[in-house]
């Protein structure tokens, strides 16, 4: 029984030092009783199980639970980043560009992670490529909310140092849960995980009618997006730069045009840089 | 049955045992043996992860005892794992009878 239970310690190398010791102690009561009942102790080694097997089902575990939390967490300091956007004149120049790209960025990533997290909060398990998603999407809304934090410290430095310090320290929790993951063996037979719109799908029940299938025709709908978000920008920046008034002149309609081609080619830009990375952009199936 | 056939249907099953009554896992996994007329084997140690995964859910709870000078993890099942026990049964339900009328 000892030398299964080393084994055992072993093979649960990568669970956090507290777990193992209530996992170990359970195994233990477990054999015993089972020893207890009549078995020799290598039937009820056997009967227990190989200990990789077990293993793997506990960083299974461990897995879903880091990865939910690191999308809980992260949503702090993105959010706070969009509120700090929202409320700081971007600075002039480059850094202003990178604040303006950054929001747009972390809001994405922040949105599909949520998303895909709402779809499979009463799940008890989730596979790996789930879980892989999560973790990706979450660090990307991470840096980028972190690199859009970093431009406007030169404008609002306490508020960018601490939304910045956060999303480092949240970096932190997310690559937690990438260890988790990479400490699970054998996850190449897993199945293509979801995409984006399947998540819509199953949150809402169906999505808007467009008259055509968005993954089958990805660009024609990435092209109405890029073109939503130009028109918003537009008249947000329209109604702004009025002082809330929205007066429709003929600069203003210029300076429009202008903000919806420069919106919808970053948009553009960006659906075909990070796409499929986050599980926007797949294969027709 | 194979451990591959459970999947899936392990927790609703768990849930199922523990509705009787508290438990510690080996007096689960003897019930779930012993109620299934041991059709459903599968190895010992992968019901404890299922178990911890409803704890975190919140469908059971679970505490320390001591029994004959032995400390054990008693599970219990909460008001939550109740009603998901319940909706899952009526799912389980519907489920075979749609399978039954087309097997005939």
């Amino acid at each position: 029984m000892t030398g299964y239970l080393d084994e055992l310690r072993k093979a649960l190398r990568d669970v956090p030092a507290r777990r193992r010791r209530r996992i170990l102690d359970e195994a233990e009561d477990h054999l015993r009783s089972a020893v207890e009942a009549g078995a020799s102790e290598s039937e009820a080694a056997g009967a227990f199980g190989p200990p990789t097997l077990i293993a793997r089902r506990w960083l299974d575990l461990l897995a879903v639970v880091a990865a939910r939390r690191a999308v809980w967490i992260a949503g702090v300091p993105v959010a706070a980043w969009g509120l700090l956007f929202m409320v700081t004149k971007p600075p002039a120049g480059p850094a202003g560009v990178v604040g303006i790209f950054a929001v747009q960025i972390a809001a994405v990533c922040g949105a599909v992670a949520g998303i895909r997290l709402l779809r499979h909060l009463a799940a008890t398990a989730l596979p790996a490529g789930t879980l892989r998603y999560l973790n990706r999407t979450t660090a990307c809304a991470l840096v980028a909310s972190l690199v859009g934090a970093a431009s406007v410290i030169s404008v609002h430095p306490l508020a960018g140092v601490l939304v910045a310090g956060a999303c480092a320290v949240a970096l932190v929790i997310v690559a937690g849960a990438f260890r988790r993951l990479t400490a699970l063996a054998a996850l190449a037979d897993e199945p293509a995980p979801d995409d984006a719109l399947q998540d819509i799908r199953a949150l809402i029940g169906r999505l808007p009618e467009l008259g055509f299938d968005p993954r089958r025709h990805q660009w024609r709908f990435a092209a109405i997006v890029a073109l939503g978000a130009g028109v918003v920008a537009a008249a947000g920046h329209a109604f702004l730069d009025d002082g809330g008034s929205l007066m429709i002149g003929p600069s203003a309609l210029a300076a429009g045009a202008v903000i919806v081609a420069i919106e919808g080619g970053a948009v553009l830009a960006s659906y075909a840089a990070l796409g499929r990375f986050l599980g926007l952009v797949q294969r027709p199936r | 049955m194979r451990a591959e056939a459970l999947k899936g249907h392990l927790d609703a099953l768990l849930l199922a045992v523990l509705a009787t009554g508290p438990a510690h896992g080996y007096a689960v996994i003897e019930a779930l043996r012993e109620r299934s007329d041991g059709a459903f084997t599968l190895p010992e140690g992968t019901v404890y992860p299922a178990l911890h995964r409803l704890e975190n859910a919140g469908l059971v709870t679970s505490s320390w005892s001591a029994e004959s000078g032995r400390r054990r993890r008693v599970y219990a099942l909460t008001r939550r794992g109740r009603a998901a026990l319940e909706r899952e049964r009526q799912e389980w339900q519907s489920f075979t009878r749609a399978v039954d009328v087309v097997l005939g």
